[in-house]
């Protein structure tokens, strides 16, 4: 950025200011090149910051009737751009928020609802209340199993599911059928 | 990919919108005081009629150009003092709408319109003869808004006034 341009896209955006309209093809010439390098420093990415870039010199074309001239015109437009740049910035900050949060939405959830997590514990109340009326013998039988290893024998099978059988009765006794 | 055609065409739309909207900003101040005319001088055909005269003149040269706007800037200024005065003077001396051209009221207001015509020319020495027309125009509606309580001898009293003011400074 030369002085010499400054100069002249300082007295391009004052002559539009005052409603010259001829003014508008030399801002377009000089200024548009600035604004693009600007936002691509600021971007890092090439359509991003052509946008940006297009956005911001029609903001600044629109604004130009209320430029206030003893201001430097090329500060003045770099400020509408790096507003325009920052809301990019902020856009994409929050797609990438969005998107992690709907990659953690998408993972399969094994744990209960509380619709079911409220009958297991009615039924493990009920079974509790039903297994106090067991015999210690049939209690411990009924805690043994075949898998961990300590059911080894006939004898030890036909106790436990004499157990299950005095289980199930005394269920129905109390709980009825359902 | 934007083109050069494309930037002027759409940045020069953005520019001209930008503008008309600038412009439009006049109608904040003389909508309120169009409706103030028409309130307290009960004429609300004739400030309608002036106001529209005065909003769409006012809207134009801010459109046009920035020295436009600084002409209407300065012919609501000068034309506010009469304006003022008009409305005040219809609301306590109703009997003005009805006075023939050589009267009091008349001559309150092409007073008043000289003192606003002299201050216009004092506080823009150096303007276009084009801006300077602007000005007493924009000032002569105004001041007329203030002075069509007092029938067509307040309005054309504070027209003279305001050429007379300028024609004295520039004299002087």
């Amino acid at each position: 950025m030369t002085p010499e341009r400054r100069k002249t896209i300082h007295e391009a955006m004052v002559r539009l200011a005052e409603g010259d309209r001829l003014a508008f093809p030399v801002l377009v010439d000089e200024l548009w090149p600035v604004l693009l390098a600007f936002a691509e420093r600021g971007l890092r990415h090439r359509e991003d910051a052509e946008d940006v870039a297009q956005e911001a010199f029609y903001k600044i074309a629109g604004r130009i009737a209320d430029f206030d001239t003893s201001r430097d015109g090329l500060a003045w437009a770099f400020g509408i751009a790096s507003y325009e740049i920052r809301t990019v910035r902020r856009r994409r900050q929050r797609r990438r928020e969005a998107e992690d949060d709907a990659s953690l939405a998408a993972l399969p959830d094994h744990a209960p609802s509380q619709e079911e997590a409220l009958t297991q514990q009615a039924l493990l109340v009920a079974l509790e209340s039903v297994l106090g009326t067991l015999t210690p013998s049939d209690r411990e039988a009924l805690q043994r199993g075949e898998r961990d290893g300590l059911i080894r024998t006939a004898a030890e099978r036909k106790r436990k599911q004499r157990a299950l059988e005095r289980l199930r009765d005394l269920w129905r006794q109390i709980h009825g059928d359902t | 990919m934007a083109t050069r055609e494309m930037l002027l065409r759409h940045g020069l739309r953005a520019y001209e919108r930008g503008r008309f909207l600038f412009a439009l900003r006049i109608a904040l101040v003389l909508v309120p005081l169009i409706t103030l005319c028409a309130l307290a001088t009960g004429e609300a055909e004739h400030c309608a009629c002036l106001g529209v005269l005065l909003l769409g003149l006012a809207v134009f040269m801010r459109f046009r150009s920035r020295a436009g706007a600084a002409s209407v800037r300065e012919g609501l200024v000068a034309g506010s003092v009469p304006l003022a005065l008009g409305l005040l003077v219809s609301v306590i001396a109703p009997e003005c709408a009805a006075a023939p051209l050589v009267s009091m009221c008349t001559l309150t207001c092409t007073l008043v319109g000289a003192a606003a015509g002299y201050v216009l020319v004092r506080r823009a020495p150096e303007a276009r003869v084009s801006d300077v027309l602007v000005s007493v125009g924009i000032a002569s509606l105004a001041a007329s808004l203030g002075c069509v309580g007092l029938g067509v001898a307040g309005i054309a009293g504070a027209t003279f006034g305001l050429a007379i003011g300028r024609w004295m400074r520039r004299a002087v």
